[in-house]
């Protein structure tokens, strides 16, 4: 009798053992080669999304929903017998730019490389959306004319936004700008936040000289502009840069950052404050900073501006931003280190 | 009346898919429990406890995450309910525990070591900690309403010898493996990776029996 008490209780219990659900097989979607049909290819973006992208706990876009609803159209469109390969491509690439719509992360892009290259990103069909929308290329003409009459009027004293030529002495861009406005207003424009890439021409240096000389030397200062607007973003490190001298060491942290830990959507380690660091400075200016921003101030320049505004004296003047907050490394072999991000794989094409 | 010392070791079975850096290990805890039983036999006894138990465990990272580790301490209370099976002698006897149980996770807390994303050294050094300047933290975990399972179920198997001293006091040591059947998370995303509790309880302890 206890016998077999025993042994029903230890069968019982081996069998009940089994209820244990074995985990998905979820590839690497970067080892993702060769695929050879649409339904293939979505599967495979569409697992890569599952796990890289770091923004699920505030998208409000149902992902397993847009399994549901568009696996069905590509495995469609892959059966698709009246098309031909160059229609079916268009077909699925507005497909693509359909699902990821209400995607928020304003840094997502979705690029299709075949004979031409095309790019999805749904941060910029959001602010072409809106009622005041005006175009990079438009605003800046827009900037050059207003700074121009600035310099022009005198107002804008000093300024100097050198170009940087490549080595055959072709003009590439514009890096930073410095001057001073009314006499007493260190003014900056960064037009982009590639100043430690440019390090190299003395120019570009020549101008964060100045910058930095007018912090520390110029006398009556009465405010600091530093000018963000129409600023496609950059590297992390240029922060330091352009805000090191203007900050205490062990000032409040200008905002919190948090990365995956793990391939589940919600997978997140601690909220890890982030903070600017500073450069030696001569004097601490007590003078409001103001950053002036816009919808095309992305990334680095939305980042700088949170960082203004997280200051006691710190001022932001402007319009909603672009929305792309998130740091992230455009290369496939550091998403291991975030658990999330960039990531490609290759399709075979339908001849 | 038991008095007894009850060590932990608690690992979890868990999947991290294609990210091959990140290594998990066991870690140990304690436990206090406080239990019942109604004698059906002489050699069957049904138990109830009420356990307060710590499920730890932890990962460490290699490779550029070299260095990076996160320690998370869990508190449950279990209420394990099993049959205890025991046979032998009057002073030596031997018992195997067969059971299941059910409970709640309590609270959480966590401790390691990441980097500041926004804050470089300047260097190149090969690892993330070396090129960024590091943060350690020491946090209370939140729990996330839409991801964390607070209810957990298992089963439970263990065995001991419990050897009797004199007519007051009975010593008795055992070891209990409690399988989750729950996984920590809710299922709340398709393609969810599974994560269960495995947990060792060894316990040593001291019976006063007081009779009028």
């Amino acid at each position: 009798m206890k016998n077999r008490i025993l042994t029903i209780s230890l069968i019982g219990l081996t069998f009940l053992a089994s209820c244990r659900p074995d985990a998905p097989e979820i590839n690497n979607p970067s080892y993702d080669v060769g695929l050879e049909t649409f339904e293939a290819v979505f599967d495979s973006f569409w697992h890569g999304m599952n796990t890289n992208y770091a923004f699920w706990s505030v998208d409000p876009t149902d992902w397993d929903a847009v399994y549901d609803e568009y696996m069905p159209k590509f495995i469609s469109l892959d059966e698709d017998e009246v098309l031909t390969v160059e229609e079916c491509r268009d077909k699925a690439i507005e497909l693509y730019e359909e699902l990821t719509s209400t995607l928020v992360d304003g840094h997502f892009g979705l690029t299709f490389s075949f004979d031409e290259t095309r790019t999805i990103m749904p941060g910029f069909t959001r602010i072409q959306s809106r009622k005041n929308y005006i175009s990079i290329e438009d605003f800046h003409d827009m900037w050059k004319i207003a700074n121009e009459n600035m310099v022009n009027s005198g107002r804008l004293c000093d300024y100097d936004a050198p170009i940087v030529y490549d080595s055959e002495g072709n003009p590439i861009t514009r890096v930073v700008g410095t001057g001073i406005l009314d006499n007493d207003i260190i003014y900056l424009k960064v037009f982009m936040f590639h100043i430690g890439d440019y390090s190299y021409d003395e120019n570009v240096t020549k101008t964060m000289d100045r910058y930095y000389d007018y912090i520390d030397n110029y006398p009556d200062v009465a405010g600091i502009i530093i000018d963000l607007r129409n600023n496609q973003g950059g590297l992390a490190d240029d922060l330091r840069l352009v805000m090191g001298k203007l900050v205490k060491p062990d000032s409040d942290p200008i905002c919190y950052l948090r990365a995956k830990n793990g391939p589940g959507r919600r997978d997140y380690g601690p909220w890890i404050p982030q903070t600017v660091n500073t450069l030696d400075r001569k004097r601490e200016l007590d003078v409001p900073i103001v950053a002036l921003a816009n919808m095309t101030s992305v990334s680095m320049a939305e980042i700088t501006t949170m960082a203004i505004q997280s200051m006691s004296n710190g001022v932001f003047i402007g319009e909603q931003t672009f929305g792309a907050h998130g740091p992230y490394i455009p290369d496939p072999n550091f998403f291991y280190l975030f658990n999330g991000g960039y990531f490609k794989n290759s399709i075979m094409c339908k001849q | 009346m038991w008095k007894q010392v009850t060590v932990i070791t608690n690992w979890l079975t868990i999947d991290n898919g294609y990210f091959y850096d990140f290594n998990y290990y066991h870690g140990n805890g304690f436990a206090l429990t406080v239990p019942v039983q109604y004698e059906i036999k002489d050699w069957l006894v049904l138990r109830a406890e009420a356990a307060w138990l710590q499920k730890n465990f932890g990962y460490k990272r290699s490779g550029y995450s070299d260095g990076i580790y996160e320690n998370t301490y869990t508190n449950y209370l279990n209420v394990p309910l099993l049959c205890r099976f025991s046979f032998g002698g009057k002073k030596l006897r031997g018992f195997m525990d067969a059971g299941g149980y059910a409970g709640g996770w309590l609270s959480a807390w966590r401790e390691g070591i990441f980097f500041r994303t926004l804050n470089s050294t300047g260097n190149s050094t090969g690892t993330a900690l070396g090129d960024q300047v590091p943060y350690e933290y020491d946090e209370k975990y939140e729990f996330d309403s839409v991801k964390d399972r607070r209810f957990e179920a298992g089963l439970l198997i263990g065995a001991g010898l419990q050897y009797q001293l004199t007519g007051l006091i009975t010593l008795s040591a055992s070891c209990r493996y409690y399988y989750s059947l729950t996984n920590i998370q809710k299922n709340y995303m398709r393609d969810l990776m599974p994560r269960f509790h495995n947990t060792i309880v060894t316990q040593i302890g001291i019976l006063f029996t007081f009779e009028k």
